[in-house]
């Protein structure tokens, strides 16, 4: 066995053992808390529904913010036209006399962050609300939401994305990821360390968004961003998981691949953009575990993939070299074979640690379809296996393009 | 705005620990384990030792009383051995690699393992002689240093050959780094071994790898019984 190999396996598996037994200590710590809270008032809200070329859902997407239960008179639709050249802005000047239309130009470089940008600007709400256009809100989303701002420091609360109506197999993955992803998020709650603030309905307060300057609009990822420099501001994030929010998923890998590499490339540069906050006391767990774990899961991924590759294709590839020296005659070997095995040929030192890890896993995903309300099997074996045992290999493929995109574009521009 | 945020000293602490107790956990059932294969080894060393001198009885039953119609239950009862022993040896390989404290113990139990080889190797030669037995005998120099790329490659040849030919063919290999072993350094001498892999087939040395065809070839030269089925 290559002892590099080895010694860097060994780093993974420590390192994500660590990792596992972190947040099951959080867990254990403090729990789940329970989020039934009433609200008493009705402060006004503004709803931002962002739109590029959304011809086929906008209709849909403005529908279902109108059908909010939410009082009519402290409810402020804006939706913004960023540019497209399709029906989107025809479409919803329908709704002219309901809703706020802004249209703006779209510039080369800029993304989501321009139009939110440019709703911000006129927002009327204390509340202001992501809608985008390809996710959909429980009717009561936002009288579950906002009883959770009970703190003046409290910027921004968010719903259990859930991944809408999985048909494919990589959907289905995706809703069992997507459940665990919630479940961490809402640990991460309890340390104040939330990461990122995703698009589909994340409610935050007006005030704050403008007193830290609003969204970048030029990030790959301006989600994120926002809640790093939330963060740094030293706001709150908290995160539900008894409000949901239904999004649509990417159905092929082609797309799960382009939009992971979107995700990963887009950390990882804000992350790069924000390191001054790295292990700085002064940003609690969020610079101490949060940061370092961006970019180290990154690299967890790639090793894992490299490696597993490895193990699978090099004895694959000696074995056929062997074969070809005794002219791939399989059926001598074949008839005469023979087991030679006994319970002391076992690696026991890494069958431990595997079924610690084993064991931790079952625990967070169990617990994550629990506290979701969730059945743990919704969407058969095959999907629930697959996200258990390979899902990270997908992830390695993402961040390895992403490695290989940032190495390229730098050696293009020098 | 200045205010202090947490950091959750104890947890990363108490994570450390658990992962770290988690691992050496491991590490001491590795251990455990590497201390109960060695003794499961000395086990089969001592019975292969048993099987060996029941061997050397039978042979002696032969030659003494002249009792040579009971060749065919020799013969069995030697393949039986020899195929144990072969498979041992592989296991002890294994196991020497992997050995992290024992590597010594390891090492003479390996000693012990050639030895018994050697005594099948020139006990086979009196037998195939007094059984009028049509066997060819391969006398297989590698090295456990990893300078020999071609040794992996040499012992899967001899292995598939050993598939092929069944009770026709004895192989022993032995491991040239094993100079703790006079009787190794003896036998290089003799067959004039310097690279490795080397193949001493009946008597005869092939310096360097050996492609299956041309094994099979020699053996086939060897077989007084020119017609059989493996040889076609």
């Amino acid at each position: 066995m290559n002892p590099v190999v080895n010694v860097i396996l060994w780093c993974v598996y420590i390192l994500s053992l660590y990792f596992a037994v972190f947040w099951l200590l959080v867990l254990v710590d403090k729990g789940i808390t329970k989020e039934n809270k009433k609200l008493n008032r009705f402060p006004p809200v503004t709803i931002v529904i962002p739109a590029y070329n959304e011809e086929k859902v906008i209709e849909n997407t403005i529908k279902s913010a109108l059908t909010l239960n939410y009082p009519k008179n402290k409810t402020e639709i804006i939706a913004v036209n960023h540019g497209s050249t399709d029906k989107t802005l025809s479409i919803m000047n329908k709704y002219r006399d309901k809703i706020k239309i802004i249209s703006i130009e779209k510039m080369p470089d800029e993304r989501k962050g321009a139009p939110m940008n440019a709703a911000l600007k006129v927002a009327k709400g204390d509340f202001f609300v992501c809608l985008d256009a390809d996710s959909i809100p429980e009717k009561d989303a936002l009288l579950k939401i906002l009883p959770h701002f009970s703190e003046k420091d409290i910027a921004c609360v968010l719903p259990s994305m859930k991944v809408d109506k999985p048909k494919s197999f990589w959907q289905k993955a995706q809703w069992t990821e997507y459940l665990v992803n919630m479940f961490y998020k809402k640990l991460m709650t309890n340390l104040n360390c939330i990461h990122v603030a995703p698009g589909p309905f994340s409610v935050y307060r007006t005030d704050i968004l403008r007193k830290v300057g609003g969204y970048n609009e030029k990030n790959l990822t301006e989600d994120l961003e926002i809640t790093y420099k939330l963060q740094k501001n030293q706001y709150k994030i908290i995160q539900l998981l008894d409000t949901q929010v239904l999004t649509k998923s990417p159905q092929t890998f082609k797309q799960l691949y382009s939009q992971r590499n979107r995700w990963f490339k887009g950390a990882f540069l804000t992350t790069i953009q924000y390191r001054k906050m790295l292990f700085n006391r002064k940003y609690g767990d969020f610079a101490m575990i949060q940061l370092p774990v961006v970019i180290i899961s990154g690299i967890l991924a790639m090793t894992l993939l490299l490696t597993s590759m490895y193990y699978a294709l090099q004895p694959r590839l000696d074995f056929l070299i062997k074969m070809r020296t005794i002219n791939f005659d399989f059926w001598t070997l074949l008839k005469n074979f023979s087991l030679n095995f006994s319970i002391f040929d076992l690696n026991y030192a890494l069958i431990i640690s595997s079924v610690f890890m084993l064991m931790f896993s079952v625990i967070i995903v169990y617990k994550s379809h629990k506290h979701s309300n969730e059945r743990l099997l919704e969407n058969g074996i095959l999907p629930f296996l697959f996200f258990f045992v390979y899902y990270y290999l997908i992830m390695g493929i993402a961040w390895l393009g992403v490695t290989i995109d940032l190495l390229t574009k730098r050696i293009q521009k020098w | 705005m200045v205010m202090e945020r947490k950091i959750s000293k104890e947890k990363y602490l108490l994570a450390a620990f658990i992962t770290l107790a988690i691992f050496l956990l491991g590490m001491f059932l590795g251990l455990v384990i590497e201390g109960k294969r060695l003794g499961y080894m000395q086990s089969v060393a001592d019975q292969q030792k048993l099987e060996f001198g029941s061997l050397q009885l039978q042979y002696q039953y032969i030659t003494e009383l002249g009792e040579e119609k009971s060749c065919p239950a020799v013969l069995a009862t030697f393949e039986k051995y020899m195929e144990t022993l072969v498979k041992s040896q592989e296991r002890l390989t294994g196991y020497e690699n992997d050995a992290k404290i024992n590597k010594d113990e390891f090492r003479l139990l390996k000693q012990d393992y050639t030895q018994a080889e050697l005594n099948f190797w020139l006990l086979s030669k009196k037998v195939k002689d007094i059984c009028k037995k049509d066997v060819v005998n391969i006398l297989y120099f590698y090295s456990s240093d990893t300078q020999c790329p071609d040794c992996e490659k040499q012992s899967f040849i001899l292995s598939y050959l050993k598939q092929k030919f069944q009770d026709k063919l004895l192989v022993f290999a032995i491991d040239e780094t094993l100079d703790i072993e006079p009787m190794v350094n003896i036998l290089k001498e003799t067959y004039n071994i310097t690279k490795y892999p080397s193949l001493v087939i009946e008597d005869k040395t092939f310096s360097g790898f050996v492609e299956n065809d041309a094994i099979l070839k020699e053996i086939c030269s060897h077989y007084s019984n020119k017609t059989i089925d493996e040889c076609k």
